[in-house]
């Protein structure tokens, strides 16, 4: 069933639609696949507000941030607001809200009043919904909506002021460019949007509106350009999505793990970015963004293996430089997925096909080396591999002293007692210096993971063990699909056109096409073609 | 992921599993349990009929400066070693040394191999039997003939590199001696068995870089002629160059010819020489057509010539390309009095005339000896005349 049917089925379940809350963003009706059973229990409310009042004390039982006020407004009507205390604008609530509905009006009824509430007419608010479920009110309430009980009608409304604690918009910190935009991602969605939204200026942007976790009640938006991206890919987004049980969401990768083709493999079949011009440009490629709520990281499928390789920069640098860094990232993708095995079985297996002076170099820095080269090489990858991990979640302060202490350790003082060889200190080196290198952080781990089974297959079988390593691992990832794209496109299958963006970053104005691995319905892009002289343009 | 994918994904792994012991690849050596053999000198043996194989090994310890704690013990002493040991053929003396050793021997970089005279006359098969079947050896690996005994060269110290087969790999990369390879030998196998293989000289000589002590000096000089896989005669520095040409071999040489207007000396480097070989089977004879070409650059004038003036530049261009023919000449005759094809010029017959090849085949060595013409052309241009273009004195007389 995708989730466009069920929407219809659980619409029906809200009782009127008419009076079905409008207010996402992208003027999209609200779902929530997480409870519709829920829903469909809405009683009736109660036309008294003391009832409505108590109904919801029950409901907050205990719950100390919840306020209740009650007023009375224009023309005598008794009102109540209920709303949690922090997450909305109280001036907003208090001015245009309150003091608004409080203002008398001569010669004007309670009816008068009631009906000018409900039509829009009374208070200065540029957003509100009106309904007459409970429930609803009860979960928008949590969402940090204000609920306005009027007495005597059934209908309540809801002003959306929510306004959370947040961060400020901030730089980058993991995916930094030299030469592009510096804003990242921050925790608050709407922030999130806006940012992109000013990349986007344009109405074909949708951004659908979900809710998972059944007490985080995380909002989840799924963006995407409509008439760009595929239609079936919504629809293969939306149907993985409605699948999604679970009691909480803490960030986007909960959502990732839910949504990914291969739950086995240890490479990233959805890509996560902090940076909001990283998304705009997978939207204009006829890719899908998922946005979730309290998070920096907003998820983009589908993913390829080449476009884990691509980084922001190069798109803002000259295409040449861009291309250059390119092949080396390439090249080092290679060094740090099979340097230390190479090593090992190059060492120990065929020390024929090293150079005679470099062999010798090597076997004079291995002769009073105690252990066999793959223990060496194990000890000193697991090591580097730990000093990293503590680098990381070190506070700052003290996580420089572990990285001094590391390399001091590490590098010389290991060397000196003749634990390891100098060659393998330069040869684990390299190495993390190359898994840095991969732009992509997720497919930087997964490498790293495979980079110890590879070794372990050197150590026993030499540069056999190796192939195959790379065999199987070919095999995984050329069998991988991310929402239904296979992981290696353009390379298998081959689709040439793409290889602009792959082998090579092209310049602009040779990228006339979207990627053709999405399907989009419109495969060309606006272009321009190649800059001219203005005396070329005269003859032309 | 189904279950029967995952089950197909064991049953993949399985079978490569069960293929892996069948590569032999169980053969894991620590880098620093294994003694790399550089360089093979191989001689008869003392007793009638043994061989005398001794390898020369370098010592990695010594070559690294010492890294502190237990690392080398300094840098007193030679950075390589050699033992030999005699036995009825290779492979059993190889075992002999090999039993002596604390590391497992590793033929993966042995890169020269040097032949005994005395052995080289008795006859190469035998070691050629044994390189040829085991897998480890560099096709590559350079094969000299030294004079007189190994055992000279392996006093030889190596003076300007850190190891003495650095020495002799370093004289076959600079083509300036004819470099014969395993992998020739072997190929000659099947053109009869006739090659061609540098020699080396060691004569004594007062070495200032040992302290001033008399000892052997690895030269080059000439080359042997391998006649049915025995070495028969020596071939002159000279005539040696000459092979070079035919074997397409040289890179840049320097050549002297006397000059035609007063016979004083003109030398040319001849750089970009390219000799062509064709075969051509005519009723009782078989003619090679070796047609060289190359450039020549002046390196000095001895003589009144005026190198700028076109005629004079035709006649010496005429005389060295003339004494280029001679030199090949010479080269080609020494081997064909002896009836050896030493530069196989047989796989040129091979590949032009099959049919005629394999009748004629079995008694090559009588038909190259009898049958056989050469007609050489070659035709060097002359093009840079150095920074100057008149002789110094030239302009002094005049």
């Amino acid at each position: 069933m995708t989730i466009f049917r069920w929407f219809k089925t659980a619409k029906s379940a809200l009782g009127n639609p008419g009076l079905d809350p409008i207010r996402s963003v992208a003027g999209q009706p609200n779902a929530n696949p997480q409870q519709p059973s829920d829903l469909e229990e809405a009683i009736d409310a109660p036309i008294s507000m003391e009832q409505r009042i108590g109904w919801y004390r029950e409901q907050f039982d205990r719950c100390s941030d919840v306020v209740y006020f009650s007023f009375v407004a224009g023309a005598g009507t008794a009102c109540s607001v209920i709303f949690i205390q922090g997450i909305i604008n109280e001036e907003t609530l208090h001015r245009q809200i309150i003091e608004a509905a409080m203002t008398i009006r001569s010669g004007e009824s309670s009816e008068q009043f009631v009906r000018q509430l409900f039509e829009g007419r009374r208070l200065p608010v540029s957003s509100m919904d009106i309904t007459a479920s409970l429930t609803e009110g009860l979960r928008r309430i949590l969402l940090g909506e204000v609920l306005l009980i009027v007495d005597g009608d059934a209908r309540m409304i809801l002003f959306p002021i929510e306004k959370f604690a947040m961060r400020a918009v901030s730089n980058a910190e993991n995916e930094v460019v030299i030469r592009g935009p510096r804003d990242a991602f921050v925790e608050d969605i709407s922030t999130n949007l806006t940012l992109l939204r000013r990349r986007l200026k344009s109405p074909a942007l949708k951004t659908e509106t979900y809710f998972f976790g059944k007490h985080t009640q995380t909002k989840v938006l799924i963006t995407y350009i409509d008439g760009i991206c595929m239609e079936g890919l919504v629809d293969e987004v939306k149907h993985r999505l409605s699948r999604i049980r679970i009691d909480g969401v803490l960030g986007s990768s909960y959502i990732q793990e839910a949504v990914a083709d291969n739950p086995f493999s240890p490479f990233p079949q959805t890509m996560y970015t902090e940076r909001p011009d990283v998304v705009a440009g997978a939207l204009l490629e006829g890719r899908v963004a998922i946005f979730v709520d309290s998070t920096p990281m907003q998820i983009i499928a589908p993913v390829t293996f080449y476009m884990m390789m691509q980084s922001a920069e190069d798109y803002y640098q000259n295409y040449i430089s861009a291309t250059w860094i390119r092949w080396i990232r390439y090249l080092y993708l290679l060094i740090s997925l099979l340097l230390p095995s190479l090593y090992v079985a190059v060492t120990t297996y065929h020390p024929e096909m090293l150079p005679a002076n470099l062999l010798i170099t090597v076997a004079g820095s291995r002769d009073i080396v105690p252990f066999p080269a793959i223990v060496e090489a194990f000890l000193m990858e697991i090591s580097f591999e730990a000093i990293r991990e503590a680098t990381v979640r070190m506070p700052k302060q003290i996580g420089q002293a572990i990285s001094v202490i590391g390399a001091l350790v590490i590098g010389t003082a290991a060397v000196q007692a003749g634990i390891v060889s100098g060659a393998m200190v330069i040869i684990v080196s390299i190495t993390g210096i190359a898994s840095f290198i991969i732009p992509h952080y997720e497919l930087g781990l997964a490498l790293r993971v495979l980079r110890f089974p590879i070794m372990i297959m050197a150590g026993v079988f030499g540069l056999l063990g190796i192939v195959t390593g790379i065999i199987l691992t070919f095999l995984h990832l050329v069998s991988l699909r991310s929402f239904g794209t296979p992981y290696l496109t353009p390379t298998a299958p081959l689709v040439l056109a793409d290889w602009k963006d792959v082998a090579v970053r092209a310049p602009w104005w040779r990228m006339k096409a979207r990627p053709h691995l999405y399907q989009t319905d419109h495969e060309k892009r606006e272009h321009f073609g190649k800059p001219k002289l203005p005396e070329e343009e005269g003859s032309s | 992921m189904s279950a029967s994918s995952l089950s197909r994904i064991w049953k993949v792994i399985g079978c490569l599993a069960i293929c892996l012991p069948l590569t032999g690849c169980w053969s894991r050596v620590e880098i620093n349990d294994r003694a790399f053999a550089t360089m093979m000198y191989v001689d008869k043996g003392e007793i009638e009929g043994n061989v005398k194989l001794a390898l020369t090994f370098a010592l990695p310890n010594r070559l690294i400066p010492s890294q502190g704690g237990g690392g080398g013990s300094g840098t007193q002493g030679n950075p390589y070693d050699v033992v030999s040991k005699e036995g009825k053929n290779v492979a059993i003396a190889y075992r002999l040394i090999q039993s002596d050793l604390s590391r497992k021997i590793n033929w993966g970089q042995l890169r020269v191999i040097v032949i005994g005279e005395g052995l080289a006359k008795r006859g190469i098969q035998p070691l050629l039997e044994f390189l040829a079947r085991e897998p480890d050896f560099h096709l590559k690996a350079y094969v000299f003939i030294t004079e007189g005994e190994t055992t000279h060269l392996e006093e030889a110290p190596a003076v300007f590199e850190r190891l003495p087969s650095e020495v002799l790999r370093e004289f076959a990369k600079q083509r300036t001696v004819i470099n014969t390879s395993l992998k020739d030998l072997l190929v000659a196998r099947y053109y009869g068995n006739d090659t061609i293989i540098s020699m080396l000289v060691s004569p004594k000589k007062k070495m200032i870089s040992e302290k001033n002590k008399t000892a052997r000096w690895i030269g080059t000089g000439g080359a042997a002629i391998i006649r049915d896989g025995k070495m028969s005669t020596k071939m002159a520095v000279n005539e040696m160059r000459g092979g070079l040409w035919i074997m397409n071999e040289l890179k840049d040489a320097v050549i002297s010819i006397h000059s035609p207007t007063d016979g004083g000396e003109i030398s040319y480097r001849v750089v970009k020489a390219a000799t062509k070989i064709k075969p051509e089977v005519r009723k009782d004879k078989i003619v090679f057509h070796i047609t060289s070409k190359a450039q020549g650059d002046l390196v000095s004038v001895d003589s009144d010539l005026n190198p700028s003036d076109p005629k004079q530049h035709e006649l010496v261009a005429r005389e060295l390309s003339k004494e280029v023919e001679r030199r090949i000449k010479a080269a080609l005759d020494k081997t064909q009095k002896i009836g050896a094809d030493s530069f196989i010029l047989g796989r040129y017959l091979e590949w032009n005339y099959p049919k005629e090849w394999k009748q004629i085949k079995n008694n090559w060595d009588t038909i190259y000896e009898n049958q056989v013409e050469f007609d050489i052309r070659a035709s060097i241009e002359v093009k840079s005349q150095g920074t100057i273009t008149k002789s110094p004195w030239e302009r002094w007389a005049g």
